[in-house]
């Protein structure tokens, strides 16, 4: 079992195992990625019932709360790549982290955006100064650090070391900074609005909603996926494995 | 220890030598001041209210122009190498940077936030706790700017400050809570203590990291 | 002493030379010679400690006073040259009278006191030959430190050379020129 699964991590280091495998799961997670996003949102927008309070207003949390999972989700996967990368300088780590970056970035732009949409016409703002909402302009800006720092360094694997660097120092100080607001919205903003009210949901809400988390979940694999492909084509040009392959084609 | 006076000793002349070191935040910091009565409101109600947060987010700012002091010049002038070639432990070292750079670039401001007494007409009886929390609140941003300056050697890009204004926020927020508490008669203790424990648990990783990022420019 | 075996360094995936080998034997002085981007100075670079990221092997005993200069001298433009060798981190606590002294030798006696920012651009390259003449490392890495000086202050790094090698020091130094002298070469150009 232990021997299979170190097996399995050299495996994953490996790029031409890597560039093959992805090769052949990227249009299989493609298309259920997407199918799932179709028919989520189809249901989502026309066919499940509309909300007693909020009106229609509701079904953008169909891509609200899938984008603000997943941005937070790639931000601890990509810390735990942070760590692998900086202990056992694993190379395919440095190339997650480049290349999940950008979409964790979208996605909380996404989730910032949505948000604000959702927010207008049903508390009449646009944005909102609490705990959640400040901590995910925070994720987004060390998002922004990271995509940054790339361009910072000459040598690559500088480059992913200092972005794990960033990422770790980031994972730290996200749960602080969450923290410090709340006890700062204690005094500035009695809570006079309550975002977390909507855990009453009915079950022909939910299952579409966890259809398209699962489906933006499929679709961040197959962008990542392929950003990843992307570097690694970029990265791995000049190598024998790569010339013969592009040679095969 | 000789070698770690040494380096502390020449801190302190190349930074009273070079006189933008602290007269540029100083400066930044005034002429913010004098600013916000003119551009929000010259009533003292009003201007009381935000002193605060306006005091704290000029510091912060002010930090931003000097951040990049701490190792941009070693790093241009070969001193840098120089320390790697020592062998010697280069975290002790980089503290000695952070140190003289909080001196040279924090202190003038933390004295001058005196001032908002009669500028932003500040109530006295804040003095104390608006002090101590700076003390306490801006050795952290200074560790935040080291980290920050190692990683941005050489460029001139965005990345630092969006790298440090966010780690900045929680002391941000505690430093202008523990102001606000002590305004309305709340016992701010804890809010200083939280500042220090940030410091204190943050110190080690930052320093780490810090000197990690700058030992990436030499690889 | 220093030795190295299968010494290589790369940047990313390019090797900038490879399969470095040599040990200072009877020999006390080493010539390094190259192209342009042959490594000469990462090599001296990696000797000094400033790059780890090496492959090989690079055996360093312990108890070796290292005194490395490189294109970058570190000094500093604010301090005098006088406070820029009194706090070089490359050297020992030394006594005022010594820096006078080195400093008359090399004409700068004039200039001790004023700020560096002042000084032209080989005035400033004698300040780091004050640090050299100063130093009591045992082992020296010099890139090109003869590129750029006047007659006489060539006549006097020469002379500099000849004591620390006499008083037993080893040197390693990087040159443009590979003709004359007769110093052993490294040909960094023989491991591309």
């Amino acid at each position: 079992m232990f021997q299979a699964l170190k097996n399995f991590y050299h495996k994953l280091g490996s790029f031409p195992w890597f560039y093959k495998i992805s090769g052949k799961v990227i249009p299989i997670v493609g298309f259920f990625s997407i199918l799932l996003i179709v028919i989520s949102s189809i249901w989502g927008l026309f066919f499940s019932p509309t909300d007693a309070v909020q009106g229609d207003v509701y079904r953008i949390i169909y891509f609200h709360v899938p984008a603000v999972s997943v941005s937070q989700v790639i931000y601890y996967s990509m810390s735990v790549a942070a760590a692998v990368f900086l202990i056992w300088r694993m190379k395919m780590a440095g190339v997650y982290i480049k290349s999940l970056a950008p979409i964790g970035a979208a996605f909380t732009f996404i989730g910032l955006l949505s948000g604000a949409i959702w927010g207008q016409p049903t508390w009449g703002t646009w944005w909102v100064w609490d705990a959640r909402l400040t901590s995910t302009l925070v994720l987004f800006l060390f998002y922004l650090a990271i995509i940054g720092m790339q361009s910072t360094f000459a040598s690559r694997k500088s480059a992913d070391t200092a972005v794990s660097i960033i990422t770790l120092v980031g994972v730290v100080n996200l749960p602080i900074v969450k923290k410090s607001v709340d006890w700062w919205n204690t005094l500035h903003q009695p809570a006079s609005i309550s975002i977390s009210g909507e855990s009453s949901i009915s079950s022909e809400m939910l299952i579409p909603l966890l259809l398209s988390i699962l489906g933006v979940y499929l679709f961040v694999f197959f962008t990542g996926l392929l950003f990843m492909r992307a570097e690694i084509s970029s990265r791995e040009q000049n190598k024998e494995w790569f010339k013969k392959l592009s040679s095969n084609n | 220890m000789i070698y770690l006076i040494k380096i502390l000793k020449k801190e302190f002349l190349i930074y009273s030598r070079k006189s933008s070191s602290f007269i540029s935040p100083v400066v930044f910091f005034l002429i913010s001041i004098s600013l916000y009565p003119i551009g929000i409101s010259n009533d003292p109600d009003i201007l009381k209210n935000l002193a605060p947060g306006l005091i704290w987010i000029t510091v912060l700012l002010s930090t931003l122009i000097s951040f990049q002091n701490i190792f941009s010049e070693d790093y241009e002038d070969g001193s840098i190498e120089l320390l790697l070639a020592s062998r010697q432990n280069l975290s002790l070292i980089v503290l000695i940077k952070i140190f003289v750079n909080w001196i040279f670039s924090c202190l003038p401001i933390i004295i001058l936030s005196v001032s908002s007494v009669f500028l932003l007409y500040f109530p006295q009886e804040g003095l104390k706790p608006l002090i101590i929390s700076l003390l306490i609140g801006t050795p952290t941003i200074c560790l935040f700017g080291a980290l920050a300056g190692a990683l941005s050697l050489g460029k001139n890009s965005i990345t630092g400050p969006a790298l440090m204004l966010p780690l900045s926020l929680p002391v941000l927020i505690l430093g202008t809570q523990a102001i606000n508490y002590s305004l309305n008669g709340i016992n701010f203790s804890s809010n200083i203590l939280l500042l220090t424990a940030i410091l204190v648990f943050l110190l080690p990783i930052i320093l780490f990291a810090s000197v990690g990022a700058l030992k990436l420019h030499f690889n | 002493m220093l030795k190295t075996a299968n010494l290589s360094y790369k940047f990313d995936d390019k090797y900038i030379f490879s399969n470095l080998s040599f040990e200072f034997a009877n020999d006390s002085v080493f010539k390094l010679v190259g192209d342009n981007g042959s490594g000469k100075s990462t090599l001296l670079k990696i000797l000094s400690g400033i790059y780890k990221n090496y492959e090989g092997e690079l055996s360093f005993p312990d108890d070796n006073l290292v005194f490395y200069s490189g294109h970058k001298t570190g000094l500093k433009n604010n301090l005098s040259p006088r406070e820029n060798i009194y706090f070089d981190i490359r050297l020992p606590e030394i006594p005022h009278s010594q820096i006078n002294s080195v400093l008359e030798q090399l004409d700068l006696i004039d200039h001790a006191d004023i700020q560096s920012a002042y000084l032209s651009e080989g005035q400033k390259r004698k300040i780091n030959i004050a640090s050299f003449m100063l130093s009591t490392a045992n082992l020296y890495l010099l890139d090109e430190p003869f590129n750029n000086l006047d007659r006489k202050t060539t006549d006097l790094l020469q002379e500099i050379f000849d004591m620390k090698i006499n008083a037993g020091a080893k040197i390693i130094f990087s040159s443009h020129d590979r003709s004359s002298d007769d110093f052993p070469l490294i040909d960094m150009n023989l491991f591309n």
